[in-house]
């Protein structure tokens, strides 16, 4: 046997259990000594196998896995009251959040947007509602202030017709705003992603209401009794659309 | 009872039922599961904290994405492995100082007292065997991790060749050629430490006898 074979030999059973293997060694002493660095290798790997083969993990954190998993699973798992939330899972769910979450900032937006209006008053480009015009007849001269012109006629009874759905409107704009004064809020809280929310030069405050879970969720540091309460807070949304601060109002 | 109807199930069934928010089946499958995952990630850097952080990460990464888990392409065996070897040769990437033995040897403290009181082992040897675990340890550990995963595999895990290159995704060919240069290389490193405590060793008395 040449020290090459020995070699793939030694290779392949790992020991000089074979009768070939123990034959060379005889008589080849560089090969011998190869022999003997490997068993030495051999005994010293597998000493370090049995001295981990027990090993494991502290059971600590099996326990916060579980609890991770209840926790993953409550958030997930349908409620009996919504049977049909149980068919969303995986990636479907994300999708749904996602949709939910960007139909969730356009309904805020859209308030915003709606309050941010000034209110309208009928002008000449608006649409105008048909009012019977009777022709100027005698009886115009009794009654003068019937035989206007008849532009403004229809001005004053769109006036009259628009007048109170603006009333409702302007009386439920000073309610949310005499309400908004007596809220209180919290300080801004930074978001765990935004490290520094001085840095923001220019942002929106948008008024949102959102379920405590997902307060908790966000890592705010909240009570997790009533989880099914909605809050109502403020977010301060940077111009690149990001989220920086939150501040809960009550 | 429902635990040892667990015990029964298949891996895959596991999975299946974990998915559905089974927290027994999640438990069983941990169960079944993390010692084979804490320990190659014990043995690829030698420190229980790391192992114990993979284990979690894996984990926690099956929860999130068991639905990319595909029963045609493999077992959930070798799904977790795939994951945490991923996760641990990202880490020794991304920490590529990182050598601590600390915990492990923390650990091992308590088995090398009982040996020592124990009326089996003689005191002498089991610290020449714990020297020498500990020899071969720093050996396998300054190993390059594509050199080191093959020792784990084939010589701590005792896997064969198809198996270890199945799991590391190469063929069997690359598996044997690494292993035998990563042995070439731990034989010479094992003989660099003898040969320095072997020189400390006759130094000492020399130094005393002055």
């Amino acid at each position: 046997m040449r020290c090459e074979e020995f070699k793939n030999l030694l290779i392949q059973f790992g020991n000089a259990d074979h009768a070939a293997v123990k034959l060379h060694t005889a008589n080849c002493k560089q090969c011998a000594a190869h022999l003997s660095d490997a068993q030495v290798l051999n005994v010293g790997l597998h000493a370090l196998a049995d001295s981990t083969a027990q090993a494991k993990a502290a059971s600590a954190i099996k326990l916060e896995l579980l609890t991770a998993f209840r926790e993953q699973h409550k958030t997930f798992t349908a409620p009996e009251r919504f049977p049909m939330l149980a068919l969303i899972r995986g990636w479907q769910w994300k999708l749904t959040a996602t949709t939910a979450a960007i139909l969730l900032g356009l309904a805020v937006v859209s308030i915003f947007w709606f309050r941010a209006e000034p209110i309208r008053v009928a002008t000449k480009d608006t649409p105008v509602f048909s009012v019977p015009i009777t022709p100027a007849t005698n009886e115009a001269e009794k009654q003068p202030d019937i035989a206007v012109p008849s532009h403004q006629q229809e001005q004053a009874s769109l006036k009259k017709i628009s007048a109170k759905p603006q009333r409702a409107l302007r009386s439920k704009l000073q309610f949310e705003a005499k309400k908004m004064r007596q809220e209180t809020a919290t300080e801004f809280i930074p978001l765990t992603y935004a490290t520094d929310t001085k840095a923001l030069q220019n942002g929106t405050v948008l008024r949102i209401e959102v379920p405590r879970t997902t307060l908790i969720a966000m890592g705010l540091p909240l009570s997790e009794r009533r989880t099914n309460e909605i809050i109502k807070a403020e977010v301060m949304m940077g111009d690149d659309g990001v989220a920086y601060a939150i501040r809960l109002l009550q | 009872m429902e635990f040892n109807v667990f015990g029964k199930l298949s891996d895959e069934e596991l999975l299946r039922r974990m998915k559905a928010g089974d927290a027994a089946a999640f438990e069983k499958l941990y169960d079944r599961r993390q010692p084979s995952v804490y320990r190659f990630a014990l043995r690829m850097s030698g420190s229980s904290a790391f192992a114990e952080d993979i284990s979690q990460d894996v984990f926690m990464a099956l929860m999130r994405d068991a639905h990319q888990f595909d029963e045609s392409r493999g077992t959930v065996a070798s799904y977790l492995f795939g994951i945490t070897r991923h996760r641990v040769l990202r880490r020794l990437e991304r920490e590529r100082t990182f050598v601590s033995i600390t915990n492990q040897d923390e650990d091992d403290d308590s088995s090398v007292d009982e040996m020592l009181f124990s009326t089996e082992h003689h005191p002498l040897q089991v610290l020449a065997r714990q020297e020498m675990i500990a020899a071969v340890q720093q050996a396998v550990l300054s190993l390059p991790p594509h050199y080191r995963e093959v020792v784990v595999l084939c010589n701590l895990e005792e896997m064969n060749y198809e198996q270890a290159a199945q799991s590391i995704g190469c063929p069997v060919g690359t598996v044997r050629s690494r292993l035998n240069r990563a042995r070439a290389m731990l034989v010479e490193k094992l003989r660099t430490t003898q040969d320095a405590s072997v020189q400390i060793k006759t130094q000492a008395p020399q130094r005393s006898e002055l």
